[in-house]
């Protein structure tokens, strides 16, 4: 069949109609990378050109990524006393200012108050942000993420990007508070912990409503860590009672405004997928070898959903070969029956990637016709 | 000790050895530095598991504690059936 171009690829996958190739689909997060590709030295100045050239020139479905703006790592104090070590592909809370109860009850509070009064202003909320340094956390307000969205959308040309991701609670809650203060917030404080979370979630619908009307993608992301490696990182009872209603009006908000859905959550997650695909998700991603999840069994059983990002960036990518790397890619391919699927890392190409492996991957997707 | 290689990994990172001292490694944080533990009724849960509570809330768990932890941690087959 005639050459598609990306975003027809990406459209097709997600409506099971004809392909020419499997789409790529990946976050570039590795500045020797776009360098090699492109041929250019990353700087201050030319970041957002030189790594949008990058991710047009090599996939066809970039998630919402960060900017490498500022290279050297640095740390920051907010005004609720979180320290942060900020890098360019990621930020990660280093101190917490909760030495007791009383103050991760206090802080609990004071962040609900903070969420209602933003949205009530109309703006996004630094407390309810996933801080995670993607672009869309830098502003305050909608049109400001919507502006620059859609400036990063036309140097991407034909390659389509996911829409702001939403993380429906859970993530944000574990990290800002810590797992074992969430746990125990949770655990004595159950009511004012449910608050919380569904202060997130309506800062997460706040986020939908305001980007989705824009059009500038047809594809979202909802991202919610569930599972470990080795199986699910809640009770089940947690997640259905919980996590499930919660999740689902994430999907539901996306899908009134005509979008596709990826569920993306890492680890083994085999007994969660049937009830993910019921509550409207579109794919499931990503689909890591390490953590027992396959490609094939998953084509078995769930023939009609669309699954991403199976080749492994801790070992396979990081460690690997080019030669494996094509192996597995190949693999991926075949097993997935050549329909149906996003083609990728399981999660970015991350710094320790070498450059020619990341290439032997997607160089592998992009000539494997169908 | 339980075996911590993943089956499905392609490429091997780490030996046994290697693998058997980080878990050796982390049997000694966990018996001889211990862990911080704000809560006193998770403290109080550790402590009737075996545990011991020392001041200033950290709680030092031995290693037949945790393997006992280990072992009943569920599989993601048990997983299945508690969902459903």
């Amino acid at each position: 069949m005639a050459k598609l171009d990306s975003t027809t690829r990406v459209l097709n996958t997600f409506e099971g109609k004809p392909l020419d190739r499997l789409p790529v689909f990946d976050i570039i997060h590795n500045v020797e990378f776009v360098e090699q590709v492109t041929g250019e030295k990353v700087t201050a100045d030319n970041a957002e050109d030189v790594t949008c050239q990058a991710v047009r020139q090599n996939l066809d479905l970039v998630r919402h990524f960060c900017i490498p703006a500022d290279l050297e790592p640095r740390y920051e104090v907010d005004e609720d006393g979180f320290q942060y070590r900020v890098e360019w592909w990621t930020k990660e809370i280093k101190r917490r200012p909760i030495s007791s109860m009383e103050d991760a009850v206090e802080l609990m509070k004071k962040d609900i108050e903070a969420i209602y009064t933003c949205l009530e202003q109309g703006k996004f909320c630094h407390q309810a942000k996933e801080h995670l340094q993607l672009f869309g956390e830098w502003y305050d307000y909608p049109e400001e993420v919507n502006d620059h969205f859609e400036r990063i959308v036309k140097k991407l040309g034909d390659t389509m990007m996911i829409a702001p991701e939403t993380v429906p609670g859970l993530y944000t809650a574990t990290n800002r508070y810590g797992f074992d203060w969430f746990v125990y917030l949770y655990y004595d404080y159950p009511e004012l912990t449910l608050q919380y979370y569904d202060a997130l979630i309506d800062h997460e619908l706040f986020r939908i409503d305001s980007f989705a009307p824009t059009n500038l993608s047809k594809v979202a992301l909802i991202s919610e860590a569930l599972a470990f490696n080795t199986g699910l990182m809640w009770p089940p009872e947690f997640i259905r009672t919980v996590v499930y209603p919660r999740v689902k009006k994430c999907i539901d908000r996306w899908k009134k405004y005509g979008y596709y859905v990826i569920l993306h959550s890492d680890g083994n997650k085999w007994t969660l997928i049937q009830d993910l695909i019921d509550m409207g998700a579109d794919s499931i991603n990503p689909c890591e070898p390490l953590a027992t999840m396959e490609v094939k069994r998953f084509r078995d059983e769930y023939p009609d959903t669309v699954i991403g990002s199976m080749v492994d960036c801790q070992y396979s990518l990081a460690f690997g070969t080019p030669e494996e790397i094509r192996s597995e890619t190949i693999k991926a391919i075949e097993d997935s029956g050549g329909a149906r699927t996003l083609i990728g890392s399981t999660s970015e190409i991350h710094h320790a990637i070498p450059v020619e492996n990341a290439l032997a991957m997607y160089e592998t997707a992009r000539n494997y016709w169908l | 000790m339980h075996n911590t290689r993943m089956k499905s990994a392609p490429l091997d990172i780490l030996s046994n050895e290697e693998c058997d001292r980080i878990h050796g490694t982390t049997v000694d944080i966990l018996r001889q530095i211990g862990v911080h533990v704000p809560h006193a009724e998770a403290r109080s849960i550790l402590a009737d598991a075996g545990a011991r509570v020392g001041p200033d809330d950290r709680v030092y768990i031995p290693e037949d504690v945790l393997l006992k932890a280990i072992e009943s941690a569920p599989l993601p087959s048990q997983e299945s059936r508690w969902l459903r």
